[in-house]
């Protein structure tokens, strides 16, 4: 097993430094000028000239790309992210608070995506073509179809502008709330973009596991199992679910993993300061250095993940780590 | 199953306790909802509209010496000034000397003083406040010695003396006079040399004002300098050669090369870095990295209290005097928050929120008055929609393209389709808010072209420039024979298509509505009109550094939306050709007329002011003769907010960080 974990991690490697080339090869050939981005604006000529020539260096565009590259490869493993252009201070000022946030609404999504999809997921399996599956079927179909901008505003129209229950969207606000009210109040915020998110996860979840889980129940040793006068519990979680762990694993693993990962559709419609948010501004303001380096950070969760499920799958399937 | 229900009980549960009916929002506080913010607080950094609110109502125009009221009038500020004289020495500079009322303090009770006043004259003018990553606001422009301080060969400011506690003067270059809005020059605001200049100090004596550093040593200063300034003084000498070879053989690349190095290696050293400059540079730079973000002092109606998660909450300060009119703030917190716009009028019915501002969208509006938990409060806005072109390249540096563009637009079509019948048609670069359309708007309007779509007097103006003829370069062009498939061109007698290239932004209804209109018409003139939709900072781009961008350029026109400047002076707004060849000049208009009355309307006395209609009126008129832009669009803005909202008299010229001591809100 330990041979396993490092030949996977020794790959990881060279797959990560890859993207990162890539990315900083994407970054340098994105047109505008990123001197000027970095530039206050109401400078006269003559400041101007001056300070491009200063941003010039201070960037280090003054040398060649593969010192550039290497620089800012050291930097970003030093936590220096490089500086955004849209908000004039360094990247990781900025997206400090918005990953906050976003975990925090990811995390709500994921405890009810799991709670809900995997129990739901079983049961439809077990249950084929009743009336339980069907529904779930059919609500799964129907919601993963459906945009997720057009959920969002219909929950919005019955929620806040009929029941007048819940706020549009926007964020809590810790200088004039505090204690109970102030928990109140994020969970007041939380609640829509939570179910938008959690609905739509859901539905994809629930096929993957009702899938994998018929697949199982159909195989021989079932049979076998129930022959033996085994509870039907113990053959669906102890022996079905067992085997149908694999593409639940990645599910999970994955899930787990998008954490960070901002809905940027979501986050824009309910106003939520999240990172997904932050990445549409900045991709509409050409923020170079923001964008690189948080598709880099999601490169590296991407890979990361990859390889946990790996491993995951070696402990999951003894016949992986054998092999 | 039982477990499903449970938790389905649970969930819904945990629904209930967060989902009770929302309360509206508390009386002592309004909420106001804006686009996204950039969190920049303070004078020098960022360009956000809504972050501007936030930097106003804080530290700007309350306690300058110079008001400039909510009807766009300067006044002299009686809640700051006890007495001001004016004197005018031989050679023709005027000196105010403002006495301050000692009663004046910041945000946490500390007394504002004259030096306040000074140092707020001389840090944001100082090149250390540009080397600290800042902008330059232009303060301190037009007084005796500001381009030697602001350019760092000076290091005091010649015009400006600390003179006692509560009085300080600034004395106009007579060079900038006469200026129409001559007491903008002297109008001063505080800046807390506690908080900003914690290192340093003001000195001043015959010379001027200058910033010392508190621990630095004075005595061996002018040693450290002399090494500096000789240094500086070569540099420059080899660049002025270096520029002075270019002229006699611009052609000559090498030469051109080395004049950009000498520059280069000038601007390096111009700005003479002695002690006292890198105390102040410390002091400012901590200014970026913290005040910046959370301005932790202010002398406006409110004090800052946090920026989190895209929301700015704002306390009252205690020991604001008042506004010009004696008036304080009476609501407790101000709370400027991100909402999501397409339902920002919503939130204001449903109580979300207390205000949202500027709105355009017709329909938006329609429903705001139609509801009956709002009210709504319009105003025409001091700017306009236009379509800008560059005059300096390409097919638009022919008036008479250009007039042919005017030709092809309905305008009145955008102003229905867009802005919902909320906004009007301008003919020039006015406004209808603008004091002199008050007095001449009628004589504006018999004077100037009211322009509409007209294919035949496009086709009209086109005749008149090189783009007259067939693709053969030779046979006149049929305007009877264009089609709307764009086959049949216009072409100079060099067999060149007449090609205009628009860039717009994404997402834009003005540049959808441009790309609808000239796709259609223009054709039927000959033109090939091509649109290409990019984020708003490659638009600015090309608007801006257009003419740095040789065989890159690409377009000529441009879709934005701009907002005249306070006061009206034309010469900064950049339509003088001493502008051309920088960003300033966005149009890169150059004209001697246009340049005349330009200079003529600022040189007038500020008593002046029917000689100013007069030669704004020529101004207007010669601009339109040009027609660097096709405005699209004069807004009508329209304010929407609770009906337990009073007092919220916003004007064209007055948001509501202006006007907040005014505002009130009262239980329903």
């Amino acid at each position: 097993m330990l041979k396993y974990f490092i030949k996977r991690v020794l790959v990881l490697i060279p797959v990560f430094l890859c993207i990162t080339v890539i990315l900083f090869s994407i970054n340098k050939l994105m047109p505008g000028d990123p001197v000027r981005a970095m530039l206050p604006t109401n400078l006269k000529h003559d400041q101007y000239l001056a300070a491009y020539d200063a941003m010039y260096i201070k960037l280090g565009l003054d040398k060649s790309l593969p010192e550039q590259y290497w620089s800012w490869l050291t930097n970003m493993f030093r936590g220096e992210f490089g500086w955004s252009s849209m908000n004039n201070r360094p990247v990781a000022d900025v997206v400090a608070e918005p990953i906050r946030n976003t975990v925090i609404l990811n995390f709500g999504v994921i405890i009810i995506q799991l709670l809900i999809s995997i129990p739901v997921g079983i049961w439809c399996a077990v249950k084929r073509r009743s009336v339980f599956d069907n529904f779930w079927q059919v609500f799964s179909l129907v919601t993963w179809s459906m945009p997720s901008f057009f959920i969002a505003l219909c929950l919005i129209y019955l929620f806040s502008v009929v029941l007048g229950w819940l706020p549009f969207g926007g964020m809590p606000n810790s200088a004039l709330l505090s204690g109970w009210a102030y928990i109140a109040s994020w969970l007041r915020h939380l609640v829509l973009p939570t179910v938008v998110l959690s609905l739509i996860s859901i539905a994809s979840t629930i096929r993957i596991i009702r899938n994998a889980m018929i697949d199982a129940l159909n195989q021989d040793y079932i049979r076998t199992a129930r022959a033996k006068g085994l509870q039907e519990k113990v053959v669906i979680y102890s022996h079905a679910f067992r085997n149908a762990l694999i593409p639940v694993s990645t599910v999970v693993v994955a899930t787990f993993f998008s954490l960070f990962a901002g809905s940027t559709i979501t986050e824009t419609v309910f106003a939520w300061n999240g990172i997904g948010k932050v990445m549409i501004g900045a991709i509409h303001m050409r923020d170079t250095m923001l964008i690189t380096t948080m598709n880099s950070f999601f490169s590296l969760l991407s890979v990361t993940a990859v390889l946990i499920s790996d491993i995951v799958y070696g402990f999951v399937d003894p016949r992986i780590r054998l092999s | 199953m039982k477990k499903l229900l449970s938790m389905t009980l649970a969930l819904a549960l945990m629904l209930s306790l967060a989902g009770t009916a929302m309360a509206a929002t508390p009386l002592d506080t309004l909420v106001i909802g804006v686009p996204p913010m950039n969190g920049d607080f303070i004078n020098g950094f960022g360009n956000s509209s809504y972050d501007a609110y936030i930097k106003r109502v804080l530290n700007a125009n309350y306690y300058s010496t110079v008001y400039l009221t909510p009807a766009d009038e300067m006044v002299i500020n009686t809640v700051v000034v006890k007495d001001f004289t004016v004197e005018e020495n031989e050679a023709g500079d005027k000196t105010y000397t403002w006495v301050l009322h000692d009663d004046l303090k910041w945000s946490d009770g500390s007394a504002i003083t004259a030096k306040d006043y000074v140092f707020g004259t001389l840090y944001p003018s100082s090149p250390a406040w540009v080397e600290a990553g800042a902008s330059d606001g232009s303060t301190g422009y037009g007084l005796v010695g500001y381009e030697a301080w602001n350019s760092g060969d000076a290091d005091v400011f010649a015009g400006v003396q600390l003179i006692d506690d509560y009085t300080f003067s600034v004395t106009i270059d007579h060079e900038a006079l006469p200026y129409f809005y001559e007491i903008s020059y002297a109008g001063i605001g505080p800046a807390p040399i506690s908080v900003y200049g914690a290192n340093v100090d003001i000195v001043s004596d015959e010379n001027g004002a200058k910033v010392v550093g508190k621990e630095v040593d004075q005595a061996g200063i002018e040693a450290e300098r002399a090494p500096l300034v000789e240094a500086a003084a070569a540099a420059k000498a080899a660049a002025e050669e270096a520029a002075a070879a270019v002229k006699a053989s611009p052609e000559d690349e090498e030469l051109v090369a080395a004049a950009e190095e000498a520059q280069a290696a000038y601007n390096a050293v111009r700005v003479i870095k002695d002690a006292n400059y890198a105390a102040l540079l410390a002091d400012l730079q901590n200014v970026a990295a913290t005040e910046r973000f959370a301005p932790s002092i202010s002398y406006g109606p409110y004090k800052f209290i946090s920026f989190e998660n895209q929301t700015v909450t704002l306390e009252i300060n205690e020991y604001f005097k008042g506004d010009i009119n004696g008036n304080k703030p009476s609501i407790k917190y101000i709370v400027q928050k991100n909402i999501p716009q397409d339902t920002d009028v919503d939130q204001v019915i449903a109580g979300d929120v207390d205000v949202v501002t500027g709105v355009i969208e017709g329909k938006k509006i329609e429903a705001a008055k139609a509801s009956d938990t709002t009210k709504t409060h319009s105003y025409f806005r001091n700017g306009y929609g236009m379509l800008s072109m560059h005059t300096d390249w390409g097919v638009t540096a022919d008036p008479n393209v250009r007039w042919a563009l005017g030709y092809l637009i309905d305008r009145n079509a955008v102003i229905d389709h867009v802005l919902g019948g909320y906004g009007g048609v301008v003919h020039g670069e006015y406004g209808f808010a603008q004091w002199m359309y008050q007095e001449a708007g009628a004589e504006l309007e018999e004077i100037l072209i009211p322009f509409s779509l007209n294919i035949d007097k496009a086709n009209e103006m086109l005749d008149l420039s090189e783009w007259k003829y067939e693709a053969d370069g030779v046979t006149a062009f049929d305007p009877s024979k264009a089609t709307a498939d764009g086959s049949y061109l216009r072409h100079n007698d060099k067999k060149e298509p007449l090609v205009i290239r628009h860039l717009g932004t994404v997402d834009n209804e003005v540049t959808d509505i441009i790309e609808i209109q000239y796709l259609a018409n223009a054709p039927q003139a000959g033109i090939q009109f091509e649109v290409t939709k990019s984020d708003f900072n490659a638009l600015l781009d090309n608007y801006y550094y257009g003419y740095e961008m040789g065989d890159d350029r690409q377009y000529s026109t441009f879709n934005l939306a701009s907002n005249f400047g306070r006061p009206f002076d034309p010469y900064f707004a950049s339509w003088h050709s001493d502008f051309a060849g920088t960003w300033q000049n966005s149009t890169q208009l150059r004209d001697a007329e246009l340049d005349s009355y330009i200079i003529e309307m600022r040189s007038l006395d500020p008593e002046q002011k029917d000689e100013f209609v007069d030669v704004w009126l020529k101004y207007q008129k010669r601009w339109q003769e040009l027609l660097p832009q096709i405005p699209l669009y004069s807004n009508e803005y329209t304010d929407v907010m609770a009906n337990n909202v009073e007092g919220f008299n916003t004007t064209p010229f007055a948001t509501w960080d202006y006007i907040i001591c005014e505002v009130t809100k009262t239980a329903n």
